[in-house]
């Protein structure tokens, strides 16, 4: 359990790691790990009770890798990875989950999975919050960000959070935002053409001209800020 | 056949035997954690550690198990404390706390001239020479460690596991890390006169490391351990016995024999594995693959 606003309300937490922090040789099964949800439980003897299996049993079933719950960790696609380890915080029935990087290092089919499996969650009235730095598959279709570098930046939909000053401010370099037919595309180009490309663009002004509040189309350099999200 | 029941006979070849089971079991058990931890190194230098414990309670007239337990235990808690500053990490940790505390050891016997304490037997260990109530002590803390590995089975496999976030699931970390660092402690100083300073952590390391090529379960590795190490155990006693030859490095040679086997053994037995894969997916693609008909 944590506090959290200003009145100290308890809710119940449970976090899911990002996969690339495991160790994947660790001798557990599928059904080991999700068990592990109930590790705090106060129970005398190592082995789980039946509920509890039965209970693993139902989420595995419910994430569609019920069939793996016996196969060793390291066995499991990335996708099924991060379900065995979802499955894992559902094991504590939590009312707010915590994702580290949920869709880092997994194919586009996965990522794609992986959301809409959080939307459905977020449904059943379970609050998401997750960290990504993948702003066009991932932050752009969330309800509600918050961007934070060391400190607050911005707080809002994706309309109103994902914009070039925000962006600049997030990541220390200015990133190019476009929107089409109701979509946010967040794009940037190499430093190294930066200056090729606005002098293409603008040939009578300076290049510099074009860092601040209205980037040029291309302008970018690389960045290091985080981006919370929310849902629900 | 008498060889094999001759030492049983024999009054400190019986204790050294019991003693070896159990000190063989219980480091296989608590070898598990260690390895899982990637503390390999903590054996090795927590033994060191004590070994200035030691040293200093005999300085002190205290006596050894009390004065080197609590040493051992407060530096477990140092690595620990240091191997939570993430720039430093736990192998750095073990080798800053056990050196300074070793150092200690080193630095007293070369003070203190009256010392009669042969450093011999504690860097080497002598399983022969143990005593009842050492057998007692080993005793207590085998069943000390049991209980906790039982009772405490799914919270140690979680902060094993996944330290990071345990406690978000309710399992507090820092109260079981220091659980962990007084299970150490007890391991090392009750095992430390017979095993040895210097060879006390391959007989924690290697039996869980075997039982690691051969088990992905988590509670087979436990039990497999255990038995790896009881079995090196014994088989380097009866060799120490018939050849007269020191104990401690003859159940280390035990070991190091059986990991070398295991690991032949599980790596030709992969290989195989695979080649007989690619056999069949090779036949498959003859006989599954597509046909094509011209014309």
């Amino acid at each position: 359990m944590v506090r959290i606003g200003s009145n100290g309300t308890k809710v119940r937490l449970a976090v899911v790691p990002q996969i690339e922090a495991i160790d994947w040789n660790f001798p557990v099964t599928v059904e080991e790990v999700v068990l592990l949800g109930r590790a705090a439980d106060r129970r005398l003897v190592p082995w789980a009770p039946a509920s509890a299996r039965a209970e693993a049993r139902e989420i595995l079933d419910k994430l569609g890798i019920g069939q793996l719950a016996h196969r060793h960790i390291r066995n499991l696609s990335g996708g099924q990875q991060q379900r065995a380890f979802i499955a894992r915080a559902l094991m504590r029935k939590p009312e707010l989950l915590l994702l580290d990087e949920p869709t880092a290092g997994v194919d586009v089919k996965t990522r794609h999975d992986i959301l809409h499996l959080l939307h459905s969650l977020n449904h059943e009235g379970i609050a998401i919050v997750l960290t990504t730095h993948d702003l066009n598959a991932v932050a752009a279709h969330l309800p509600s960000l918050v961007c934070i570098n060391r400190r607050l930046i911005a707080t809002g939909t994706p309309q109103e959070v994902l914009t070039p000053s925000v962006l600049s401010e997030l990541y220390g370099a200015d990133m190019v935002v476009i929107q089409q037919e109701g979509m946010l595309l967040i794009g940037d180009v190499p430093s190294a053409f930066k200056d090729e490309h606005a002098r293409a663009q603008h040939p009578q002004e300076v290049p510099a001209a074009h860092f601040g509040e209205q980037p040029p189309p291309h302008a970018h350099d690389e960045g290091a800020g985080h981006t919370h999200q929310k849902e629900g | 056949m008498h060889y094999l029941t001759d030492p049983w006979h024999v009054g400190f070849s019986r204790h050294a035997l019991i003693a070896g089971i159990l000190a063989g079991a219980l480091c296989g058990l608590v070898g598990v954690y260690v390895v899982l931890r990637r503390m390999s190194y903590i054996g090795h230098g927590l033994s060191h550690a004590i070994f200035g414990g030691a040293v200093a309670s005999y300085v002190a007239n205290i006596n050894f198990y009390l004065g080197a337990g609590i040493w051992g235990f407060v530096s477990a808690l140092l690595i620990n404390g240091v191997s939570r500053r993430r720039q430093i990490g736990a192998d750095a940790a073990i080798g800053v706390v056990t050196t300074a505390s070793f150092a200690i050891g080193v630095a007293l016997i070369s003070h203190v001239h009256h010392l009669t304490v042969n450093p011999d037997a504690a860097l080497f260990g002598n399983i022969l020479g143990v005593s009842i109530s050492g057998l007692y002590i080993l005793l207590g803390v085998f069943v000390f460690v049991g209980a906790v590995v039982f009772f405490r089975y799914r919270q140690l496999l979680f902060i094993t596991f996944d330290p990071e976030v345990a406690d978000a699931y309710g399992v507090n970390s820092k109260r079981y890390d220091t659980l962990f660092a007084l299970v150490m402690a007890a391991t090392i100083v009750s095992t430390l006169q017979l095993l040895g300073v210097t060879l006390i952590a391959a007989i924690i390391v290697v039996p869980a490391i075997v039982g690691r090529l051969v088990t992905d379960s988590f509670g087979k590795l436990l039990v497999a351990s255990m038995l790896i190490g009881a079995l090196c155990s014994v088989i380097g006693i009866y060799i120490s016995y018939y050849n007269d030859v020191a104990s401690g490095a003859t159940i280390v040679l035990v070991a190091a024999t059986l990991f070398f086997v295991v690991f032949v053994v599980t790596a030709l037995t992969a290989r195989r594995r695979l080649s007989r894969l690619g056999e069949d997916h090779g036949s498959a693609d003859i006989g599954g693959g597509p046909s094509v008909h011209v014309g």
